[in-house]
Protein backbone atom coordinates (compact mmCIF):
# COMPACT_ATOMS: atom_id res chain seq x y z
CA UNK A 1 0.00 0.00 0.00
CA UNK A 2 1.16 3.34 -0.66
CA UNK A 3 2.15 5.26 2.09
CA UNK A 4 0.28 8.75 2.04
CA UNK A 5 2.65 11.54 3.24
CA UNK A 6 2.10 15.52 4.02
CA UNK A 7 -1.57 14.88 5.23
CA UNK A 8 -3.51 17.73 7.15
CA UNK A 9 -4.41 16.27 9.92
CA UNK A 10 -7.14 17.60 12.90
CA UNK A 11 -6.31 16.41 16.28
CA UNK A 12 -8.43 16.40 19.37
CA UNK A 13 -8.23 15.32 22.88
CA UNK A 14 -9.04 16.75 26.55
CA UNK A 15 -5.61 16.32 27.70
CA UNK A 16 -3.58 19.18 26.45
CA UNK A 17 -0.20 17.48 27.35
CA UNK A 18 -1.31 14.35 25.53
CA UNK A 19 -2.00 16.79 22.19
CA UNK A 20 1.69 18.03 22.32
CA UNK A 21 2.65 14.51 22.10
CA UNK A 22 0.47 13.45 19.60
CA UNK A 23 1.49 16.88 17.55
CA UNK A 24 4.77 15.49 17.14
CA UNK A 25 4.47 12.05 16.24
CA UNK A 26 1.96 13.16 13.04
CA UNK A 27 4.82 16.09 12.68
CA UNK A 28 7.39 13.08 12.20
CA UNK A 29 5.64 11.09 9.86
CA UNK A 30 5.67 14.09 7.85
CA UNK A 31 2.12 15.58 8.08
CA UNK A 32 0.68 18.70 9.36
CA UNK A 33 -1.37 19.51 12.19
CA UNK A 34 -3.82 22.31 10.55
CA UNK A 35 -5.97 22.45 13.94
CA UNK A 36 -5.73 20.81 17.21
CA UNK A 37 -8.90 21.17 19.75
CA UNK A 38 -10.14 20.25 23.12
CA UNK A 39 -13.37 21.61 22.93
CA UNK A 40 -16.28 19.79 22.09
CA UNK A 41 -18.28 22.53 20.93
CA UNK A 42 -15.81 24.25 18.76
CA UNK A 43 -14.05 21.03 17.01
CA UNK A 44 -17.13 20.70 14.40
CA UNK A 45 -16.68 24.27 13.26
CA UNK A 46 -13.14 23.98 13.46
CA UNK A 47 -13.53 20.43 10.97
CA UNK A 48 -15.85 22.29 8.49
CA UNK A 49 -13.53 25.40 8.46
CA UNK A 50 -10.35 23.13 7.80
CA UNK A 51 -11.74 20.22 5.79
CA UNK A 52 -8.67 18.33 7.45
CA UNK A 53 -8.03 15.30 5.43
CA UNK A 54 -7.68 12.84 9.01
CA UNK A 55 -8.97 13.16 12.31
CA UNK A 56 -7.14 11.91 15.19
CA UNK A 57 -8.96 11.56 18.67
CA UNK A 58 -7.32 10.62 21.51
CA UNK A 59 -8.95 9.04 24.57
CA UNK A 60 -8.94 11.83 27.73
CA UNK A 61 -10.05 12.04 31.05
CA UNK A 62 -13.46 11.46 29.81
CA UNK A 63 -15.07 8.97 27.76
CA UNK A 64 -17.82 10.71 26.79
CA UNK A 65 -16.04 13.74 25.97
CA UNK A 66 -14.13 11.79 23.65
CA UNK A 67 -17.39 10.74 22.09
CA UNK A 68 -18.66 13.76 21.44
CA UNK A 69 -15.65 14.91 20.04
CA UNK A 70 -16.16 12.30 17.60
CA UNK A 71 -19.42 12.72 17.18
CA UNK A 72 -18.91 16.58 16.32
CA UNK A 73 -15.77 15.96 13.60
CA UNK A 74 -18.37 13.15 12.09
CA UNK A 75 -21.33 15.18 11.57
CA UNK A 76 -20.33 17.15 8.51
CA UNK A 77 -18.66 14.22 6.82
CA UNK A 78 -15.58 15.86 5.81
CA UNK A 79 -12.97 13.73 7.41
CA UNK A 80 -12.32 10.27 8.91
CA UNK A 81 -11.24 9.99 12.45
CA UNK A 82 -9.44 7.68 14.10
CA UNK A 83 -9.57 7.01 17.99
CA UNK A 84 -6.30 6.51 19.73
CA UNK A 85 -6.30 4.64 22.95
CA UNK A 86 -4.01 3.70 25.36
CA UNK A 87 -5.42 0.97 26.54
CA UNK A 88 -7.86 -1.81 24.99
CA UNK A 89 -12.19 -0.73 25.76
CA UNK A 90 -14.53 -2.72 23.90
CA UNK A 91 -17.48 -1.03 25.38
CA UNK A 92 -15.93 2.24 24.23
CA UNK A 93 -14.86 0.75 20.87
CA UNK A 94 -18.53 -0.23 20.18
CA UNK A 95 -19.82 3.15 20.98
CA UNK A 96 -17.40 5.13 19.03
CA UNK A 97 -17.73 3.02 16.05
CA UNK A 98 -21.76 3.53 16.74
CA UNK A 99 -20.81 7.40 16.44
CA UNK A 100 -18.65 6.63 13.04
CA UNK A 101 -15.08 6.64 14.06
CA UNK A 102 -13.36 4.56 11.03
CA UNK A 103 -10.49 3.03 13.19
CA UNK A 104 -8.79 2.86 16.04
CA UNK A 105 -5.71 1.90 17.76
CA UNK A 106 -3.94 1.35 20.86
CA UNK A 107 -0.89 2.41 22.33
CA UNK A 108 -0.25 4.78 19.06
CA UNK A 109 3.32 3.82 18.07
CA UNK A 110 4.12 6.04 14.52
CA UNK A 111 4.12 3.21 12.43
CA UNK A 112 1.08 1.91 13.60
CA UNK A 113 -0.48 4.97 13.43
CA UNK A 114 0.62 5.32 9.69
CA UNK A 115 -1.00 1.90 9.09
CA UNK A 116 -4.11 3.14 10.40
CA UNK A 117 -4.08 6.44 8.37
CA UNK A 118 -3.26 4.63 4.71
CA UNK A 119 -6.14 2.23 5.57
CA UNK A 120 -8.66 4.59 6.95
CA UNK A 121 -8.20 7.06 4.19
CA UNK A 122 -8.63 4.50 1.53
CA UNK A 123 -11.94 2.54 3.34
CA UNK A 124 -13.07 6.58 3.53
CA UNK A 125 -11.74 6.73 -0.39
CA UNK A 126 -13.98 4.03 -1.37
CA UNK A 127 -17.21 4.84 0.98
CA UNK A 128 -16.76 8.43 -0.48
CA UNK A 129 -17.31 6.66 -4.04
CA UNK A 130 -20.15 4.88 -3.42
CA UNK A 131 -21.86 7.49 -1.22
CA UNK A 132 -21.33 9.88 -4.94
CA UNK A 133 -22.35 6.64 -6.99
CA UNK A 134 -25.78 6.56 -4.93
CA UNK A 135 -25.96 10.51 -5.16
CA UNK A 136 -25.75 10.05 -9.36
CA UNK A 137 -28.02 7.58 -9.17
CA UNK A 138 -30.46 9.40 -6.97
CA UNK A 139 -30.09 12.57 -9.20
CA UNK A 140 -30.56 10.41 -12.38
CA UNK A 141 -33.15 8.74 -10.89
CA UNK A 142 -35.14 12.42 -10.00
CA UNK A 143 -34.31 13.91 -13.50
CA UNK A 144 -35.97 10.81 -14.87
CA UNK A 145 -39.12 11.23 -12.94
CA UNK A 146 -39.20 15.24 -13.02
CA UNK A 147 -39.05 14.56 -16.87
CA UNK A 148 -41.75 11.80 -16.95
CA UNK A 149 -43.95 14.38 -14.97
CA UNK A 150 -43.59 17.10 -17.64
CA UNK A 151 -44.25 14.96 -20.41
CA UNK A 152 -47.90 13.94 -18.33
CA UNK A 153 -48.55 17.66 -17.33
CA UNK A 154 -47.95 18.42 -21.42
CA UNK A 155 -50.10 15.87 -22.16
CA UNK A 156 -52.87 16.59 -19.92
CA UNK A 157 -52.57 19.95 -21.05
CA UNK A 158 -53.15 19.33 -25.05
CA UNK A 159 -55.98 17.06 -24.14
CA UNK A 160 -57.64 19.57 -22.28
CA UNK A 161 -56.98 22.04 -24.71
CA UNK A 162 -58.27 19.45 -27.51
CA UNK A 163 -61.49 19.41 -24.79
CA UNK A 164 -62.25 23.27 -24.25
CA UNK A 165 -61.45 23.98 -27.52
CA UNK A 166 -63.96 21.61 -28.67
CA UNK A 167 -66.73 22.91 -25.95
CA UNK A 168 -66.25 25.78 -26.96
CA UNK A 169 -67.11 25.18 -30.39
CA UNK A 170 -70.14 23.27 -29.24
CA UNK A 171 -71.25 26.38 -27.42
CA UNK A 172 -70.64 29.04 -29.87
CA UNK A 173 -72.46 26.92 -32.61
CA UNK A 174 -75.22 26.07 -30.22
CA UNK A 175 -75.58 30.43 -29.58
CA UNK A 176 -75.20 30.67 -33.21
CA UNK A 177 -71.99 32.23 -33.59
CA UNK A 178 -70.55 30.50 -36.37
CA UNK A 179 -67.11 32.76 -36.41
CA UNK A 180 -65.91 31.53 -33.29
CA UNK A 181 -67.21 27.78 -34.02
CA UNK A 182 -64.96 27.50 -36.38
CA UNK A 183 -61.97 29.13 -34.55
CA UNK A 184 -62.04 27.23 -31.67
CA UNK A 185 -62.34 23.53 -33.89
CA UNK A 186 -59.49 24.98 -36.02
CA UNK A 187 -57.57 25.27 -32.15
CA UNK A 188 -58.78 21.77 -31.26
CA UNK A 189 -57.50 20.29 -35.05
CA UNK A 190 -54.07 21.94 -33.73
CA UNK A 191 -53.94 20.33 -29.94
CA UNK A 192 -54.71 16.98 -31.57
CA UNK A 193 -52.23 17.41 -34.21
CA UNK A 194 -50.11 18.02 -31.64
CA UNK A 195 -50.68 14.69 -29.96
CA UNK A 196 -50.67 12.78 -32.70
CA UNK A 197 -47.68 14.53 -33.53
CA UNK A 198 -45.87 13.45 -30.45
CA UNK A 199 -47.21 10.20 -29.98
CA UNK A 200 -45.97 9.32 -33.47
CA UNK A 201 -42.14 11.09 -32.25
CA UNK A 202 -42.51 8.35 -28.96
CA UNK A 203 -43.31 5.48 -31.73
CA UNK A 204 -40.33 6.27 -33.75
CA UNK A 205 -38.61 6.62 -31.05
CA UNK A 206 -39.20 3.26 -30.19
CA UNK A 207 -37.72 1.87 -33.37
CA UNK A 208 -41.95 1.72 -35.34
CA UNK A 209 -41.36 3.29 -38.62
CA UNK A 210 -44.23 5.63 -39.92
CA UNK A 211 -44.10 3.39 -43.23
CA UNK A 212 -44.92 0.60 -40.86
CA UNK A 213 -47.71 2.46 -39.39
CA UNK A 214 -49.31 3.57 -42.48
CA UNK A 215 -49.42 -0.14 -43.61
CA UNK A 216 -50.23 -1.54 -40.42
CA UNK A 217 -53.12 1.01 -40.40
CA UNK A 218 -54.82 0.42 -44.25
CA UNK A 219 -57.79 -1.12 -44.26
CA UNK A 220 -57.76 -4.68 -46.22
CA UNK B 1 -89.09 25.31 -13.07
CA UNK B 2 -90.60 28.34 -11.39
CA UNK B 3 -93.55 30.46 -13.76
CA UNK B 4 -92.43 34.37 -14.65
CA UNK B 5 -94.82 35.49 -11.73
CA UNK B 6 -92.19 33.70 -9.12
CA UNK B 7 -88.87 34.66 -10.86
CA UNK B 8 -90.04 38.85 -11.11
CA UNK B 9 -90.00 38.58 -7.47
CA UNK B 10 -87.05 36.86 -7.22
CA UNK B 11 -83.05 38.38 -7.39
CA UNK B 12 -81.53 37.21 -9.96
CA UNK B 13 -79.22 34.12 -9.34
CA UNK B 14 -75.59 34.99 -9.69
CA UNK B 15 -72.72 32.98 -11.20
CA UNK B 16 -69.47 33.58 -10.72
CA UNK B 17 -67.68 31.55 -13.52
CA UNK B 18 -63.98 30.47 -12.98
CA UNK B 19 -61.93 29.01 -16.61
CA UNK B 20 -58.78 29.80 -17.61
CA UNK B 21 -60.10 29.69 -21.29
CA UNK B 22 -60.91 33.44 -22.76
CA UNK B 23 -63.23 31.98 -25.10
CA UNK B 24 -64.85 29.50 -22.97
CA UNK B 25 -65.66 32.16 -20.28
CA UNK B 26 -67.05 35.17 -22.93
CA UNK B 27 -70.03 32.58 -24.33
CA UNK B 28 -70.71 30.68 -20.69
CA UNK B 29 -71.06 34.97 -19.87
CA UNK B 30 -73.86 34.86 -22.65
CA UNK B 31 -75.02 31.32 -22.05
CA UNK B 32 -75.95 32.46 -18.86
CA UNK B 33 -77.37 35.60 -19.22
CA UNK B 34 -79.78 33.93 -21.94
CA UNK B 35 -82.18 33.29 -18.91
CA UNK B 36 -83.35 36.46 -16.93
CA UNK B 37 -83.23 34.64 -13.66
CA UNK B 38 -79.67 34.33 -13.74
CA UNK B 39 -76.79 36.83 -13.99
CA UNK B 40 -73.05 36.84 -14.10
CA UNK B 41 -71.31 38.47 -10.71
CA UNK B 42 -67.62 37.49 -12.42
CA UNK B 43 -64.94 35.78 -13.93
CA UNK B 44 -61.56 34.21 -12.57
CA UNK B 45 -59.32 32.67 -14.75
CA UNK B 46 -57.09 30.75 -12.45
CA UNK B 47 -57.35 29.44 -9.28
CA UNK B 48 -56.24 32.18 -7.09
CA UNK B 49 -58.56 34.60 -8.79
CA UNK B 50 -61.12 32.16 -7.94
CA UNK B 51 -61.06 31.80 -4.41
CA UNK B 52 -60.02 35.89 -4.17
CA UNK B 53 -63.52 36.00 -5.82
CA UNK B 54 -65.60 33.85 -4.63
CA UNK B 55 -64.57 35.63 -1.07
CA UNK B 56 -65.36 39.06 -2.31
CA UNK B 57 -68.85 38.43 -4.66
CA UNK B 58 -70.26 35.46 -2.10
CA UNK B 59 -72.14 34.55 -5.57
CA UNK B 60 -74.78 31.74 -5.23
CA UNK B 61 -73.33 29.56 -7.80
CA UNK B 62 -69.82 28.74 -9.32
CA UNK B 63 -68.96 27.46 -11.94
CA UNK B 64 -65.49 25.88 -11.30
CA UNK B 65 -63.43 24.45 -14.22
CA UNK B 66 -60.55 21.94 -13.12
CA UNK B 67 -57.82 22.46 -15.35
CA UNK B 68 -56.83 25.69 -14.42
CA UNK B 69 -53.64 27.68 -13.36
CA UNK B 70 -51.53 28.42 -10.61
CA UNK B 71 -53.62 26.30 -8.11
CA UNK B 72 -56.28 23.46 -10.32
CA UNK B 73 -60.59 23.77 -9.59
CA UNK B 74 -59.88 20.38 -7.16
CA UNK B 75 -56.82 22.06 -5.42
CA UNK B 76 -58.81 25.30 -4.39
CA UNK B 77 -62.96 23.42 -4.38
CA UNK B 78 -61.91 23.15 -0.15
CA UNK B 79 -60.80 26.66 0.21
CA UNK B 80 -63.53 27.97 -1.91
CA UNK B 81 -66.00 26.15 0.66
CA UNK B 82 -64.82 27.60 3.03
CA UNK B 83 -64.72 31.28 1.98
CA UNK B 84 -68.06 31.34 0.34
CA UNK B 85 -70.08 28.68 2.65
CA UNK B 86 -73.15 29.59 0.91
CA UNK B 87 -72.00 28.94 -2.98
CA UNK B 88 -73.38 25.98 -4.83
CA UNK B 89 -70.08 24.55 -6.52
CA UNK B 90 -70.94 22.96 -10.05
CA UNK B 91 -67.31 21.66 -11.98
CA UNK B 92 -67.49 21.86 -15.71
CA UNK B 93 -64.80 20.33 -16.55
CA UNK B 94 -63.50 18.47 -20.05
CA UNK B 95 -63.15 15.65 -17.50
CA UNK B 96 -64.99 12.96 -18.03
CA UNK B 97 -63.92 10.23 -15.90
CA UNK B 98 -66.52 8.85 -12.86
CA UNK B 99 -62.82 9.40 -10.48
CA UNK B 100 -62.30 12.60 -11.35
CA UNK B 101 -66.25 13.98 -11.10
CA UNK B 102 -66.34 11.55 -7.83
CA UNK B 103 -63.14 13.52 -6.31
CA UNK B 104 -64.77 16.67 -6.88
CA UNK B 105 -68.31 16.01 -5.67
CA UNK B 106 -66.02 14.47 -2.72
CA UNK B 107 -64.08 17.85 -1.92
CA UNK B 108 -67.69 19.57 -1.56
CA UNK B 109 -68.90 20.46 -5.64
CA UNK B 110 -73.04 20.00 -5.90
CA UNK B 111 -72.95 19.22 -9.31
CA UNK B 112 -70.52 17.86 -12.41
CA UNK B 113 -70.85 18.74 -15.95
CA UNK B 114 -68.44 17.65 -18.17
CA UNK B 115 -67.89 20.59 -21.20
CA UNK B 116 -70.30 19.75 -24.05
CA UNK B 117 -72.89 20.45 -21.95
CA UNK B 118 -75.80 22.33 -23.88
CA UNK B 119 -76.69 25.94 -22.97
CA UNK B 120 -79.75 24.52 -21.47
CA UNK B 121 -78.43 22.15 -19.77
CA UNK B 122 -75.76 24.34 -18.20
CA UNK B 123 -78.80 26.80 -16.97
CA UNK B 124 -80.75 24.17 -15.80
CA UNK B 125 -78.10 22.92 -13.76
CA UNK B 126 -77.15 26.27 -11.94
CA UNK B 127 -81.34 26.91 -11.37
CA UNK B 128 -81.48 22.93 -9.79
CA UNK B 129 -78.56 23.11 -7.52
CA UNK B 130 -79.32 26.86 -5.94
CA UNK B 131 -83.58 25.52 -5.96
CA UNK B 132 -82.62 21.89 -4.28
CA UNK B 133 -80.60 24.20 -1.36
CA UNK B 134 -83.77 26.39 -0.86
CA UNK B 135 -85.84 25.43 1.98
CA UNK B 136 -89.32 24.36 0.74
CA UNK B 137 -87.63 23.93 -2.69
CA UNK B 138 -88.91 20.26 -3.88
CA UNK B 139 -86.90 17.16 -2.97
CA UNK B 140 -83.72 17.00 -5.13
CA UNK B 141 -80.81 15.14 -6.34
CA UNK B 142 -77.89 15.86 -4.07
CA UNK B 143 -74.11 15.50 -5.59
CA UNK B 144 -74.59 14.62 -9.80
CA UNK B 145 -72.30 13.75 -12.33
CA UNK B 146 -73.81 14.68 -15.50
CA UNK B 147 -72.47 13.68 -19.02
CA UNK B 148 -73.30 15.83 -22.02
CA UNK B 149 -76.17 14.29 -23.73
CA UNK B 150 -74.71 13.23 -27.25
Amino acid sequence: MDRTHHLRVLIANQRADRLDLLARVVGDLGHNVIAREIDVSEVGAVTARERPDVALVGLGESSDHALELITEIVRGAFCPVIALLETYDAAWVDHAAQRGVYAYIVDTRPEELQSAIDITLRRFAEFQAIQGAFQRRNAEALRESELMLSRRRQVLELYDGVVQELAVAHLALELERPDESRNAMLGALENAREIVGRSLDELQSEGVSIEQLVRDSAPD
Amino acid sequence: MSNDADNSLKPAIGVLICDDNEAMRALLRVVVELRPTLRVVGEAADGHDAIREATRLQPDVILLDLAMPRRTGLDVLPEIREKAPDAKIIVFSGFSTASVAEGAIDLGAIRYLTKGADPEAINDAIEEVVAEATPGALMGTSARFERPST
